[in-house]
């Protein structure tokens, strides 16, 4: 075989050059590309005018460094690119790499031998040396400044309102923690609270915990508002399934009559009071003793206790009574009306329904209230019964040791006066429920504050202290005389501006309303309210309002309702 | 390394390449200038090859052959292809004869029986005729009557074809075609060749041509040529600029892609190889490099690539797409 070493060293050293061309062509690449890319990161970062993270400088050039290894191997010249390069470089007309695949696949003898000492003179009359690498000096300045852009950037700090939004953000996610964690322990303390199971069910305190766990710890301002606005809504919904507002009236009116008597007055004072434990711990006291056999023989002081029950029964009688007309009256003012509107306020109910959890006795008022009054009037007449009885039995010449014939009219002396009890049972069951609803209401409108207060907490989270001076500049106080340019009113974050959301608050104004019949009927008002209501019907009939503003409009009309009532 | 091998063959290569000139410049002394067909032609010689030299009349393509010829100890004959040329003008005839008092057929040779065989103006003749080059080209033999009459080697046809006078032309069919080792274009004169062509022609006497190389030579040439070592990458490199002139080839490159119909066959890759070695040799090489198969794909590959007939309508040259493709392949 052919000694062909010169040849071989020749190839060796131009692929050694030739790889050393190839790792600087990569170095400085690859330094480029990373210059390029770090530069982007930080543009990223500074424009919006945060900090850049050093990390991702440190990532960019890791992953700059994986991709020239690989670059470099992948670009790696053989034995036999290196032999087509030298003949190329000086021009020997594939001399080398011939000479080198002849000798590699072993041929010898005659034209190869020949090749081969004809390539190992050719070789030996020219010097790698004269391979340069033509360095790229503008390739690698720009590199250079591109890297130390990027890195110039990277050590630039956050702008005064990225700082701002920060702390803003970082204020308002303590905030919510600090909130959620508030409204957790204060439906722990409302659970722990409510003795009463009968108060409990109406409350249902799983449902709020639940309502309070689905709460977000969040950085945004806005989103932690809406999430203690929808909660707010939520608990002011479940609090108004809880209102029990025409009975307390029909109570208030009790008491106003019950004031008239005097022995009454404690009673019309607790019921005046909303006391409705008390109220029913007072009517136990008006209960008529178990009548016996005995008791026959002092009928006249069985009705002398019985008096102040009949008075008390007949003062709420009354009391029902008024306020029975004065329904019929509005019923009959409201019919006609309520005909055009009955098939707004189904699905208004409907919907409401849908948003109850919590308070799930719902109002039901409207068969309540006819049933207290109807309550209260049937004790008014078993009372009087049982009095008329207790009269003809006293006024009866009774013979007390032969009572057998008198056995019948006893019966119904009894079932009577059980009648009168079992009515006063249910009346002291009524107020008792009326107690718990309002106690379940008020706890319930604390919870609604508290999210008021943790709407207002968040909003106020934003309010720290900033870098930037707000206002105007100095020396630009206000002035009365009149200039035609004005000045820049810089925005720091400090600015408060009191919003609330649509349909989510109480009505600010408050509607006073008269007793009906009371006032003075104007035609004119009657037309406009009839006019808005077809307004408000019509609105919510639109196929092309949005079901949140219409949400919005039927609560805000449902709140200035409820104080119209 | 065998250096006793090497040194025989290195003295074979001088001779070889001593010869060569030799003949190049006897022919130099009557053609002025034409120093790319005059190789050209010498390379198909020696590698055994037959020449088609294409150029308008007056051009000296007669006279080259001529003149060749006479640089070659070697029998010329001359055939002028005209439209009434029959085969048996070419091939030769039986023709009867009295022999002995007995009439018999005694074959005639014809022109054909020589070794160097000028068709000028092969392309007026008709196919016919041309077809019975065909044999003669390919096999150095000739049958008459149903027997075979083989040529003294070596055996060259040089042939001559006219452009511009197609009326009443009979195109080469490319079977025919294919049989020519090159084909190659003779063109004008420079200034300078020009006045030098007057010089030596207008004058009362002329160069006179002697033999400088004989057939012997010419045999020996050709073994030579033979042995010329050629690299596998450079041999793949000429595999696929033969492949590349098919438009169905993946690395064809656009122009074969729309300009060409059918490409060259593997006889255009074995013209193209022994020509290289020739080539290599010349230059003082004893391998052949991917530079002489560059050189040498124009004169061997443009009359078998086929164009197509957009090539056609849009005025290409099968020059250009054999470049494309050389270029196409570095």
């Amino acid at each position: 075989m052919a000694k062909i070493e010169h040849v071989a060293g020749f190839i060796t050293r131009i692929r050694r050059k030739l790889n050393q061309h190839h790792l600087w062509n990569v170095l400085l690449w690859t330094a480029l590309a990373a210059g390029l890319t770090m530069l982007l990161v930080a543009l990223v970062y500074v424009v919006p005018g945060y900090t850049v993270p050093k990390i991702a400088f440190l990532v960019v050039a890791a992953v700059s460094a994986l991709v020239a290894g690989a670059a470099w191997y992948i670009g790696k010249r053989s034995q036999d690119d290196a032999a087509r390069y030298g003949d190329e470089f000086f021009g020997l007309k594939d001399s080398v790499a011939s000479c080198s695949n002849f000798n590699e696949a072993g041929l010898e003898g005659g034209f190869y031998d020949l090749q081969a000492r004809k390539t190992e003179q050719l070789v030996n009359e020219t010097s790698v040396s004269k391979i340069q690498y033509a360095f790229p000096y503008r390739l690698a300045a720009s590199a250079f400044l591109l890297v130390a852009i990027a890195v110039a950037l990277g050590f630039k700090g956050p702008s005064d309102k990225v700082v701002q939004r920060l702390k803003s953000e970082k204020a308002t996610l303590l905030q919510t923690q600090t909130a959620n964690e508030e409204l957790k322990e204060l439906i722990e303390e409302l659970e722990t609270s409510i003795d009463d199971e009968e108060e409990k069910k109406l409350i249902d305190p799983a449902e709020l915990r639940k309502w309070v766990d689905e709460l977000e710890e969040t950085k945004d301002r806005k989103e932690a508002m809406r999430q203690y606005a929808r909660l707010e809504m939520k608990v002011n919904e479940a609090a108004n399934a809880l209102k029990q507002r025409k009975d307390e009236k029909l109570m208030d009116l009790a008491a106003e009559e019950l004031k008239k008597a005097e022995d009454l007055k404690a009673l019309a004072a607790m019921l005046e009071q909303k006391k409705y434990k008390k109220a029913s711990d007072d009517l136990k006291d008006l209960k008529p003793s178990k009548l016996t056999k005995e008791d026959l023989k002092r009928l006249s002081e069985k009705r002398k206790d019985l008096a102040k029950l009949k008075a008390a029964a007949k003062r709420m009688a009354e009391a029902a009574k008024r306020a029975n007309s004065r329904k019929t009256k509005n019923t009959k003012a409201q019919n006609q009306t309520n005909n055009g509107k009955r098939s707004a306020a189904s699905k208004s109910s409907k919907n409401n329904a849908k948003a109850n959890g919590a308070g799930k006795e719902g109002d039901g008022q409207a068969t309540e209230d006819s049933e207290l009054a109807e309550l209260l009037e049937d004790l008014d007449d078993a009372v009087d019964q049982l009095d008329e009885d207790l009269e003809e039995m006293e006024m009866a010449d009774l013979d007390l040791d032969n009572m057998e014939e008198f056995d019948g009219d006893f019966d119904d002396l009894m079932e009577n006066e059980d009648a009168v009890r079992g009515k006063l049972d249910r009346l002291g069951k009524k107020l008792m429920r009326m107690a718990r609803k309002r106690s379940a209401r008020s706890k319930l409108r604390a919870l609604s504050a508290k999210c008021s207060e943790c709407q207002a907490n968040a909003n106020a989270a934003q309010m720290a202290q900033s870098n930037q001076a707000g206002g105007r500049e100095a020396g630009t106080g206000a002035s009365n005389t009149s200039r035609s340019e004005r000045d820049k009113l810089v925005d720091n974050g400090q600015t408060t501006g009191l919003k609330g959301l649509k349909g989510s608050g109480p009505s600010i104004s408050k509607l006073e309303s008269a007793d009906d019949g009371t006032g003075v009927s104007g035609r004119r008002a009657a037309a406009s309210k009839r006019e808005f209501k077809r307004q408000f019907e019509s609105f919510v009939e639109r196929e092309d309002i949005p079901e949140d503003l219409k949400a919005g409009v039927k609560n805000y009309f449902t709140n200035i309702h409820e104080d119209d009532e | 390394m065998s250096t006793a091998s090497a040194d025989n063959k290195e003295q074979s290569a001088n001779e070889f390449v001593e010869t060569f000139n030799r003949i190049r410049s006897e022919v130099a002394r009557f053609i002025v200038g034409q120093e790319q067909i005059v190789e050209d032609v010498l390379i198909a010689i020696v590698c055994g090859g037959h020449a088609l030299l294409e150029g308008v009349p007056g051009l000296g393509k007669t006279a080259l052959v001529n003149t060749i010829s006479k640089a070659l100890d070697l029998k010329f004959q001359r055939i002028q292809f005209t439209p009434d040329l029959l085969p048996a003008d070419i091939v030769g005839t039986q023709i009867l004869i009295d022999k002995d008092g007995r009439k018999q057929l005694e074959f005639q040779p014809g022109p054909v029986f020589c070794n160097i065989l000028l068709a000028d103006e092969i392309n007026r003749a008709t196919p016919k005729t041309q077809s019975a080059l065909l044999e003669t080209m390919q096999e150095k033999s000739v049958t008459v009557a149903g027997k075979t009459h083989l040529l003294d080697p070596p055996f060259f046809a040089l042939a001559t074809q006219n452009p511009i006078e197609q009326d009443g032309t009979f195109p080469l069919p490319e079977a025919q075609l294919d049989r020519f080792f090159f084909k190659l274009f003779v063109e004008l004169p420079s200034h300078d060749e020009f006045s030098e062509i007057l010089n030596r022609t207008g004058g009362s006497s002329q160069p006179e041509i002697s033999s400088v190389a004989n057939g012997d030579d010419i045999i020996a040439m050709g073994k030579l040529l033979r042995e010329v070592p050629i690299d596998k990458q450079i041999q793949d490199h000429l595999v696929r600029v033969v492949r590349a002139t098919h438009p169905n080839d993946a690395n064809a490159p656009d122009a074969v892609k729309r300009f060409v119909r059918y490409g060259s066959s593997p006889r255009g890759a074995q013209a193209i190889l022994s020509a290289a070695r020739a080539r290599a040799l010349l230059d003082g090489r004893f391998h052949v490099a991917s530079e002489d198969i560059n050189r040498m794909a124009l004169p061997a590959l443009r009359h078998r690539v086929m164009l197509s007939f957009e090539g056609e309508a849009d005025g290409m040259s099968t020059d250009s797409v054999i470049k494309s493709v050389v270029e196409s392949l570095g």
